[in-house]
């Protein structure tokens, strides 16, 4: 048998060249029961579509779609306690990115802000107690005359005990002597 | 992860917020009796000091600007009787448990009163000077609390020039 026709429409099939008739042809070729050992390979790539057309579902398959549904447990819904932390949860969380961002915040803040003195203090919380310098300079003063009085005093109490120290084995030694 | 993520920052943060808020000995003190109405204090910040040192009164000669320029601030604790002597032993109490920060430079004992000095260091730099001072005869409890960038000359100046510049006042 020549197949050289359906060998010429099935390159020109390759090529994207057949008409709807001839391809037409192809597939009423393909769906004969005796094909050609070299052109097997092709005859499921024709003939899907009708064995596609002729699956169909049985006759029981709703009733045995149904006896399914039918089996399956019936779903339990266990009512669960949520407790008023559980409740609050996204209100804390939400509390602790505000309180997080809030302190980043004030952290950079200082860090920009505040003018660190050489000394290492930082004096913002200081409010002073007099708004006059002439004042103010009245209580530096005695302060500063107290703490003289304190280092005079100390010096003082040093030297005393010294003198004291130095006395001590002399004592000693003129009883030793007697 | 996350959870460790967010603790990180926020001891960093703190730890950073806090870092910048070194205090000095008086304000510690005050944070511990922040209720005692019998404890008083005197508050000069830097900025007043800077306004002392610049007043146009002021005589550069007689005066004590010297030894106001090393200061930065100062605070002045008073606190009267009944609770004066029990805030005097207290306080002593607290410095020497606080050993690390501060060193005990000298310390009195007279019929008339009683205390000490304190100092904190930086190098040869003194930048915080606590006096304690209890008064027997008037039961009055002080503490003087300076800040700035002093030294031992400093010290030896005040006991030595003040007394003479009070004087020619």
């Amino acid at each position: 048998m020549d197949y050289k026709y359906i060998e010429q429409l099935l390159e020109r099939y390759w090529k994207c060249e057949t008409s709807t008739e001839e391809e037409s042809i192809l597939r009423s070729f393909f769906y004969q029961e005796e094909i050609p050992a070299h052109l097997l390979p092709y005859k499921d790539l024709f003939i899907y579509e009708q064995r596609a057309g002729e699956v169909k579902l049985s006759d029981d398959f709703d009733a045995r779609i149904l006896d399914k549904i039918d089996e399956e447990e019936p779903i339990i819904v266990k009512a669960r306690r949520i407790t008023m932390t559980h409740r609050m949860m996204p209100l804390f969380k939400a509390a602790a990115v505000v309180a997080m961002v809030l302190t980043l915040g004030n952290a950079a803040q200082k860090s920009l802000n505040t003018e660190k003195p050489a000394n290492g203090y930082n004096y913002t919380g200081y409010k002073d107690t007099y708004s006059d310098p002439t004042a103010a300079y009245d209580k530096v003063e005695d302060a500063l005359q107290l703490i003289s009085e304190g280092i005079q005093q100390a010096d003082e109490n040093v030297a005393k005990d010294s003198i004291q120290q130095q006395s001590l084995p002399t004592t000693k030694d003129s009883c030793i002597n007697e | 992860m996350k959870r460790v993520l967010c603790l990180l920052i926020v001891m960093f943060s703190a730890c950073y917020t806090f870092g910048q808020n070194e205090r000095d000995f008086s304000s510690r003190f005050l944070s511990l009796c922040k209720n005692d109405t019998s404890v008083h204090c005197i508050t000069i910040s830097p900025k007043m000091m800077d306004e002392i040192l610049g007043q146009n009164g002021l005589n550069k000669e007689t005066e004590i600007t010297t030894e106001i320029s090393k200061i930065k601030s100062m605070r002045v604790l008073s606190v009267a009787y009944p609770n004066s002597k029990s805030y005097f032993k207290k306080t002593e109490a607290l410095l020497a448990n606080n050993s690390e920060r501060f060193t005990k430079n000298k310390a009195y004992n007279s019929p008339k009163s009683e205390g000490g000095f304190w100092i904190r260091n930086d190098g040869n730099v003194i930048i915080e000077l606590v006096m304690l001072d209890f008064n027997k005869h008037s039961n009055l409890f002080r503490i003087v609390n300076l800040t700035g960038n002093m030294d031992e000359k400093f010290i030896l100046s005040l006991s030595k020039n003040m007394k003479s510049k009070k004087t020619i006042k």
